[in-house]
């Protein structure tokens, strides 16, 4: 008896492992294998153009970009306008993906129409979102943003410099990728909403709970998990910003857009500094994890199949 | 035995068909005749962003494999990214010709992708270059490593109805009539008074105020100011120098007279009188004013106005040897004979990068629209200390390059939205200087 179990078990074993072979071989050729390098060119003077070959730095990249006084200062402030971004974003592209998936849940005719509608701009690349936004954005008079503040406010906003504003800029980013973003979450709420059984509803309603009752008290516990990995997913989305600011500010003004993740691409891409570019990624990396380790700490996730 | 040559010859016959569908679905490559003659082959790639550009590249090259049938034969490879495609690929399996941006020829050369064209091109072909893309060409050994076809013009175009209408009679038409950074400024002010939207100038504010733009349109404000980016690999004390630094505070002044273009036709809309762009819109400008337009130096920071200059090149890989050397240099000739040139700035409107080609051009002959452009060109400062008795200024031949036009970029984008300028050159130029010292002055 216990010999067959255990042979029977090994062969379960083993097909566990073929099938996750795929995915486990594209995450060590994609993941494990290029941050395994990336830690390693850190620690390197090296960048593409090079002709004598990479110099042992030591932890050189890392002094400079952490704690050298000229350097330094732009990678904090490209960190904290990741932190600040995604405080921004997160909240609201959570809440305004449950108001829109609540909003488009009935079953009125044509709602296909407004789920494909919100979920669009997921589906139009960022660069194209961004060159359309630079048009709305731009300071003048002219630009529809500006135009439509002024119309509504009888002349009395005067025309904002959306990209240009130190103040304004990040926001403005922000603005942008939650409506760019948005149907992505509000799709995956959507199902999370169609998985809450109707009798739950019909339960609340026979003990008089009014509508904003039964939201509070059966919609959003029953979209507890899905809630969690938006807010995850959300999260390490926001902290990737790159492509928004590559078009639109290239970090400015005043560094008021710089990000973590614009500043490997750059260091890496535009000055061909690898070695700085993989510290950069290193570091970042790290803070990805922590804060991600942090979230499931504090959102524990409800594995019970009710 | 017999069945490996077989096999040899059937995979011979099967990559020799690929290669014919390849060229053929690709649309890129200009097909090739029967190979079955000795010619020696050479592969091309070519810088190929802009519609007349691509058509000129597979003109010339189908031109180039008519005229040597038999002896030789180019292949064409259209490269969006040119920059991209260069840097990551290693100088083995570079192409034996390509074209590349100008400015990073010091890079190429350092990193051992480009060849010495010394000796090999014939100096009548160099000597016959605009002195200005030569300077451009010629690495800091004192060697030429490119050829160009053609040359950029940058400076301001002007309504002459709107400045008249603004009472401003001293419009300057040749370089060493520039207004002065202080008139230039009544000059935006006047404009802008007559203006509806209350704006004066387009700078181009929409092709984006960070690294980029800047590093051509901008660097002659440094250089008007008496200076260099980098003045024997230092930065500091050039860049960050206090006339460079009060040249740009007054460029940050012009702000509130610049329309930001977003829909990039604030000048032929006539929302502004005035436009500080390059030779690329002049089709444009010239459709939409006629005989309305004017075309002006741009202003003068202290040191005469300077411009900019320098454009796409075409140059040899490194290891690139023996016959397909001889192809290869063969094939420069080709394209810098007139026919060639004016074949090709006819199409992107361009400065003619020979001095018979620019001579046999309507708009930048001498009393053509464009004259300026020639005239500034003709006067490039090359690499010394910009003065007064020159106009334009090569992007700075150094492996730095790319470092130097991100931070100076960023440095005018932090400027332009209200930040320090002395703080932001002096920042742009450590790094500058930073990315010298850790590349032991390249």
């Amino acid at each position: 008896m216990a010999k067959t179990k255990k042979s029977k078990f090994g062969q379960d074993n083993l097909a566990g492992l073929l099938m996750s072979l795929p995915g486990l071989i594209l995450l060590t050729l994609f993941v494990i294998v290029p941050f395994v390098t990336a830690i390693y060119l850190s620690f390197f003077n090296v960048d593409f153009n090079m002709v004598e070959g990479p110099q042992f730095w030591g932890l050189e990249q890392y002094r400079r970009i952490l704690v050298d006084p000229i350097t330094s200062p732009v990678f904090y402030k490209a960190l904290m306008n990741n932190l600040t971004f995604a405080l921004i974003v997160v909240p609201a592209q959570t809440g305004l993906a449950v108001l829109l998936a609540v909003m488009l849940n009935t079953k009125l005719k044509g709602i296909a129409f407004f789920r494909t509608f919100f979920f669009m701009p997921v589906v139009f690349p960022m660069s194209l979102v961004a060159i359309i936004w630079a048009l709305m954005f731009s300071r003048d008079s002219l630009g529809m943003l500006n135009g439509l503040l002024n119309l509504f406010s009888f002349g009395y906003i005067q025309p904002i410099d959306w990209l240009g504003d130190p103040n304004i800029a990040l926001l403005s980013i922000a603005l942008l990728s939650v409506w760019a973003g948005v149907g992505f979450q509000m799709v995956i709420v959507l199902a999370g909403l169609q998985e809450i059984p109707v009798e739950l509803y019909e339960a609340a309603s026979l003990d008089r709970a009014n509508r904003w009752q039964r939201f509070w008290n059966v919609t959003i516990p029953g979209l507890r998990n899905t809630l969690i990995f938006v807010v995850i997913i959300t999260t390490i989305f926001s902290l990737r910003l790159f492509d928004q600011v590559f078009i639109l500010t290239k970090g400015g003004p005043i560094d008021a857009t710089q990000t973590v993740m614009f500043q490997a691409v750059t260091s890496a891409f535009v000055e061909g500094n690898v070695g700085r570019a993989s510290a950069i990624t290193v570091i970042f990396v790290l803070i990805i994890i922590a804060i991600t380790l942090l979230q499931r700490l504090v959102l524990r996730q409800n594995r019970e199949v009710k | 035995m017999k069945l490996r040559k077989v096999i040899r010859l059937k995979l011979k016959q099967i990559s020799a068909v690929a290669g014919a569908i390849a060229a053929l679905t690709l649309g890129l490559g200009v097909v090739a005749p029967a190979q079955a003659s000795g010619a020696q082959e050479i592969t091309v790639w070519a810088m190929c962003s802009e519609a007349g550009e691509i058509a000129a590249a597979r003109e010339q090259v189908a031109g180039f494999n008519g005229y040597y049938e038999g002896d030789y034969h180019a292949t064409l490879s259209c490269k969006a990214d040119m920059g991209t495609a260069i840097k990551s690929t290693s100088a083995d399996a570079l192409p034996s010709v390509f074209e590349f941006d100008g400015e990073n020829l010091a890079a190429y050369v350092y990193a051992q992708k480009l060849k010495q064209l010394d000796g090999l091109v014939p100096a009548s072909v160099f000597n016959n270059e605009l002195v200005s893309i030569r300077a451009e060409g010629t690495y800091k050994d004192g060697h030429s490593y490119s050829v160009s076809q053609y040359d950029s013009g940058l400076g301001l175009y002007g309504s002459k109805k709107k400045l008249a209408a603004a009472g401003i009679k001293d419009v300057p038409t040749t370089w060493s009539k520039a207004w002065t950074s202080s008139r230039f400024t009544q000059v935006l002010a006047a404009l802008a008074a007559k203006a509806p939207g209350k704006k004066a100038i387009d700078i181009k504010e929409n092709y984006g105020m960070g690294p980029g733009w800047p590093g051509y349109a901008f660097t002659p404000i440094v250089n008007s100011a008496g200076f260099q980016l980098v003045t024997n690999g230092k930065a500091v004390g050039s860049l960050d120098n206090a006339k460079v630094v009060s040249a740009f505070k007054t460029f940050a002044s012009w702000k509130k007279y610049v329309d930001p273009s977003a829909d990039d036709k604030a000048f032929e809309n006539g929302r502004v009188g005035l436009a500080w762009v390059g030779h690329w819109q002049y089709p444009a400008f010239s459709k939409a004013l006629g005989k309305d337009l004017v075309v002006l130096p741009l202003p003068n920071f202290g040191a005469g106005t300077k411009s900019g200059q320098g454009s796409h090149s075409w140059g040899i890989s490194k290891n690139t040897a023996g016959s397909e050397l001889a192809a290869a240099n063969v094939f420069l000739q080709y394209i810098m004979q007139d026919k060639w040139i004016l074949n090709v700035t006819d199409q992107n409107g361009a400065v003619p990068a020979t001095k018979t080609a620019l001579n046999k051009s309507v708009n930048y002959r001498k009393g053509g629209a464009l004259q300026l452009y020639g005239d500034q060109l003709a006067a490039s400062c090359g690499t010394a200390k910009p003065t007064t008795k020159c106009v334009t200024v090569p992007r700075t031949i150094s492996a730095a390059w790319p470092v130097i036009n991100t931070a100076f970029g960023t440095a005018v984008q932090t400027i332009w939205n209200g930040g320090n300028a002395q703080t932001a050159l002096h920042t742009a130029a450590l790094t500058i200087d930073q990315d010298y010292a850790d590349h032991n002055g390249y």
